[in-house]
């Protein structure tokens, strides 16, 4: 009987779909496919999960979320849910590539987007995107140097490796452009598991004057944040908003945002641009990095200072001025970016 | 269920007789599908249409079966492990941790030791046995030699295995690249796939195996049945002459290797490498698996089944309803839920509580007896 009810109302369904679907086109089905750790992470899940919402109010497709419980289930779940009819399918994080291409090749009507990984192509139905976080880098770096009282500003990366120079390096330019005599202090905590190391290194960071401190160490920022608030200085979150962490305390965030580049990848497909294959970089001009600005840090920064900031940015997004890529720089070069500075320590003695 | 074996047989259909086991599963299932129909109803959406989905995406058509039996193969692992013990009234609760050293036993040999195909599958799930035995070692032998309750150390043992092994993945022998892995194993030891759906490998069958061996061994041996008594009445057990001390230790290592193993089918069939905190709590699981299953072995089969296909139609329930993943978690939580209240009202109403009694009993009468006992 219920059956019976239930059938009859989805043929009711499809009737009224028939006729509204000659008045408008079927509306774009989306599925978001979540990192493992899933809704409700305060990071890269929740906010991706904003660019869906987005999509939905600004470009009228439907969603819907699929969250894994672990790694294993990434692959089985994109190559179920393409068979599901999605228009595109969405996912996120370095786990994913694999799974995704085994997916993509299975199904190559499929279209798939994968957000913030490498520069390589995934798979000629995939479009993914890599975030400048470079220039997101520089941005704090300016943000930084603007706001100190001491002159000194400092980096905690995790590990020693190419990948976090790059932030530095982005950092170090921005903190110069806005503040010639800033002095910027680079260090590595040589992990990225590890609170109490980022807490020691903030700390002899901020013994030595330093009021600012940048912290790309992944758990290990943690620590960072936690040294700001007991010693009063300011620490800088990475990748997503981390304000929330120590209210007055985290100056601002590099936030990359995935909302966008996960919301340009829907439009794409409603406006039939899309064009698998594609690797789309994402920087200040394409709205994909930010610092962030919410309640928690209101107030932190002035008014002032926030208008040279964007004029800084708005360089950056006129090309007036390049931000150096460390992948870019030569072992030894005595000056990087456009207009030129003076490389620091780290990138003179770059290995070859 | 084991009760019939040694009370005296009593007149009845023979057929009541069988049923009585599954009667009081059966019961918690229902009851959890009512309340998650409720719950489902409470969220604005239609019960039948997402327990249709639910069933449709965990059984329906070779992809949706391939997924709810790779979901089924760890928890076959984590909950004949948990059964065995259960079965002896002992209570490991280590699974996790057993499982994750096993893992990463298996993961090492996979990638680091290079041999014949034949003999490297062997070789890594030699070593994922011996991991989690090696891991189940402390609890075991702390009960039995030092009276140290084991629930508490396996609980503590889990947390250390996570991350003594996420330290290996993440510094020791981390591979290069932005995730926390050990380098992929060789293609020599990769348990086969079956299909591009899912991770469904060959670990299915040695978890077949598994619990065929531990059925057989539980029915036909004499171990077995030194086994069942210690569960029922470990008094009993030790005055009739078992070595409950010896069976202690031995079951709590065979129940570590079983836990291993599911490490090492994670490992050689679905992930390809040791991924640092790869398990979502499988062996967690594994307790409501064997809880279900009444510490029956081929129960643990049908239980593990009932879990993985609830996982694997809850990926199609998310597509297809946007209803959240927590759904199906909070079904299996009010089956292990109306499992132990089950336990409890028996007690409060002074009926044959089977098991549990039974192994509040043992834990206190082998450390009357630790100190004491005389008898080999």
């Amino acid at each position: 009987m219920l059956q019976a009810i239930g059938k009859l109302s989805a043929l009711a369904t499809i009737a009224v779909g028939l006729v509204l679907g000659t008045a408008a086109e079927a509306k774009i089905k989306v599925a978001m496919v979540t990192s493992e750790s899933g809704l409700g992470d305060r990071s890269f899940n929740d906010m991706m999960n904003e660019g869906m919402k987005r999509a939905v109010k600004e470009l009228g497709v439907e969603y819907v979320v699929i969250q894994p419980r672990s790694i294993s289930e990434f692959q089985s779940t994109l190559v179920r849910a393409a068979g599901q009819g999605f228009d595109i399918i969405i996912g996120s994080s370095f786990d994913m590539i694999k799974p995704m291409q085994a997916a993509a090749a299975a199904f190559p009507n499929q279209k798939f987007g994968l957000v913030d990984v490498g520069p390589d192509p995934i798979a000629s139905n995939v479009v993914s995107s890599v975030t400048k976080d470079w220039e997101g880098s520089f941005l704090v770096g300016v943000v930084a140097a603007k706001v100190t009282k001491t002159g000194t500003i400092g980096f905690v990366g995790g590990k020693d490796i190419p990948i976090i120079h790059r932030f530095f390096v982005g950092y170090f330019y921005g903190a110069k452009m806005a503040k010639p005599d800033v002095n910027v202090l680079e260090s590595y905590s040589g992990t990225f598991t590890d609170p109490a190391a980022g807490k020691e290194y903030t700390l002899a960071l901020v013994n030595q004057k330093s009021d600012i401190n940048f912290a790309v160490a992944g758990a290990t920022s943690a620590g960072v944040i936690d040294a700001a608030k007991s010693t009063n200085t300011f620490a800088i979150g990475v990748d997503s908003n981390q304000n929330y962490m120590a209210p007055g305390h985290v100056l601002t965030s590099m936030v990359k945002r995935v909302d966008t580049q996960a919301y340009d990848m829907i439009k794409e497909v409603v406006d039939g641009s899309f064009k698998g294959g594609t690797v789309k970089y994402y920087g200040l001009k394409e709205g994909g990095v930010d610092a962030a600005m919410d309640q928690y840090n209101k107030g932190l920064i002035p008014d002032d200072v926030l208008k040279q900031i964007d004029e800084l940015r708005q360089k950056v997004i006129s090309g007036e001025i390049v931000v150096p890529n460390y992948f870019d720089l030569k072992a030894g070069q005595k000056e990087m970016g456009t207009p030129p500075i003076a490389s620091p320590p780290s990138v003179v003695n770059k290995p070859g | 269920m084991s009760t019939e074996a040694i009370a005296p047989p009593r007149p009845g259909p023979p057929l009541r007789a069988l049923l009585r086991p599954v009667v009081g599963p059966l019961v918690a299932i229902v009851i959890a599908t009512l309340v998650g129909a409720a719950l489902v109803a409470a969220l604005g959406q239609n019960p039948i249409e997402v327990y249709s989905t639910l069933i449709e995406g965990g059984i329906v058509g070779w992809p949706n079966l391939s997924v709810a039996l790779q979901m089924t193969t760890p928890l076959i692992f984590t909950g004949l492990a948990v059964a065995v013990s259960f079965h002896a009234g002992l209570w490991n609760i280590g699974a996790e941790g057993q499982m994750l050293v096993g893992a990463l036993a298996a993961g090492i040999v996979g990638y680091a030791v290079p041999l014949p195909p034949v003999l490297h599958v062997p070789a890594c799930l030699i070593a994922a046995a011996f991991g989690g035995l090696l891991w189940a070692s402390v609890p075991a032998l702390l009960r039995v030699y030092l009276n140290v309750n084991e629930l508490v150390i396996c609980l503590m043992m889990n947390p250390i295995a996570l991350l003594a092994t996420g330290f290996v993945a993440t510094h020791a022998l981390k591979a290069p690249g932005p995730t926390n892995k050990l380098p992929d194993i060789l293609d020599s030891a990769v348990l086969p796939n079956f299909s591009l759906f899912s991770q469904l490998n060959a670990g299915i069958f040695i978890a077949l195996a598994c619990c065929v061996a531990v059925a057989i061994v539980n029915a036909m041996t004499v171990r077995g049945f030194e086994w069942r008594i210690m569960g029922l009445s470990p008094r009993f057990a030790y005055y009739g002459g078992v070595n409950v001390r010896r069976n202690a230790v031995a079951v709590m290592l065979i129940s570590g290797a079983i836990a291993g193993l599911g490490g090492a089918e994670q490992v050689l069939g679905v992930y390809k490498a040791f991924y640092d905190n790869f398990s979502p709590g499988y062996g967690f699981d594994g307790i409501a698996v064997a809880m279900l299953a009444n510490s029956n072995p081929i129960g643990v089969l049908f239980a593990a089944f009932l879990f993985g296909a609830l996982s694997a139609g809850s990926g199609v329930l998310q597509m297809m309803t946007g209803v959240s993943k927590y759904l199906v978690q909070v079904l299996q939580f009010i089956i292990v839920l109306v499992l132990a209240a089950q336990f409890s009202f028996a007690w409060l109403f002074g009926r044959k509580p089977a098991k549990p009694s039974a192994r509040v009993s043992v834990a206190r009468s082998v450390e009357e007896r630790t100190g004491t006992e005389k008898v080999g």
